[in-house]
């Protein structure tokens, strides 16, 4: 198998700088919903792992 | 969800998750502490759970620690380092010790004392989270994004979208001197060009 090992490291930068555009989208989504909205959502995540 | 920044306080109207009623019921032994690290992110919708919350309290005696002691262990809750008083108090001062609902590991209290000065300004510019009529006491949020920016230094990105998360919610309220302040002395002035 040929490991890439440059392209790896790219697409993993990449991939982190996407995330960082989500978690700036998703900050932005609580501030502009009621937390009611955000945290229900956020619950079904944070329970499912402790429940 | 509502931050004034001159009172030090943040009201909140979320519902509460698990892992808020696991802290609140905790919180509500102590007569005076800061939750810090994960947790502050995930109180205010950082898209992540934890298995475990950081908490900071003053150092104490062993009398004191006996009666707190005696408080978590008759309130549901259990060491999962030991059972017996004399050795958590030893190990505290060595390392965390955790507390959880008894019989139930996760999720669970990582209770440390305070012993450096990132720990010790945490402590005394604690903000107060009010929410579903109860309190809880977070760090700042000023430290809270350089401290968890100094943790991400190591390469866990997660830390990096921790104080992502909260720069983002609360930027327009921050207090930037202070915050510049502390990105300078935590030496995390490249891992905060990446979240400006």
């Amino acid at each position: 198998m040929k490991i890439n090992n440059k392209k790896i490291a790219q697409d993993i930068e990449k991939d982190f700088k996407e995330r960082l555009e989500f978690i700036k989208f998703w900050a932005n989504y609580v501030k502009t919903h009621s937390d009611k909205d955000w945290s229900e959502q956020q619950n079904l995540l944070i329970n499912s792992q402790l429940i | 969800m509502e931050y004034y920044p001159e009172k030090k306080e943040i009201k909140l109207n979320r519902v509460p998750s698990e892992l808020d009623k696991f802290v609140i019921d905790f919180c509500n032994l102590l007569d005076s502490y800061v939750l810090v690290s994960g947790y502050v992110s995930i109180i205010f919708g950082r898209s992540r759970a934890t298995e475990d919350v950081d908490l900071l309290i003053p150092k104490m005696n062993f009398d004191s620690f006996k009666n707190l002691w005696k408080k978590i262990h008759s309130s549901g809750f259990e060491c999962l380092n030991t059972s017996i008083p004399e050795d958590a108090f030893e190990m505290v001062k060595e390392h965390n010790i955790r507390f959880s609902r008894i019989g139930k590991p996760l999720p669970n209290m990582e209770f440390k004392l305070i012993e450096d000065e990132i720990q010790e300004y945490s402590f005394k510019n604690k903000l107060k989270v009010l929410f579903n009529k109860q309190t809880l006491y977070i760090s700042s949020l000023e430290m809270q994004i350089a401290y968890k920016l100094m943790l991400g230094r190591s390469g866990n990105k997660k830390d990096i979208e921790d104080a992502k998360h909260i720069y983002e919610l609360f930027k327009e309220k921050l207090n930037n001197p202070e915050l510049l302040k502390l990105i300078e002395d935590l030496d995390v002035k490249k891992e905060f060009k990446l979240i400006k």
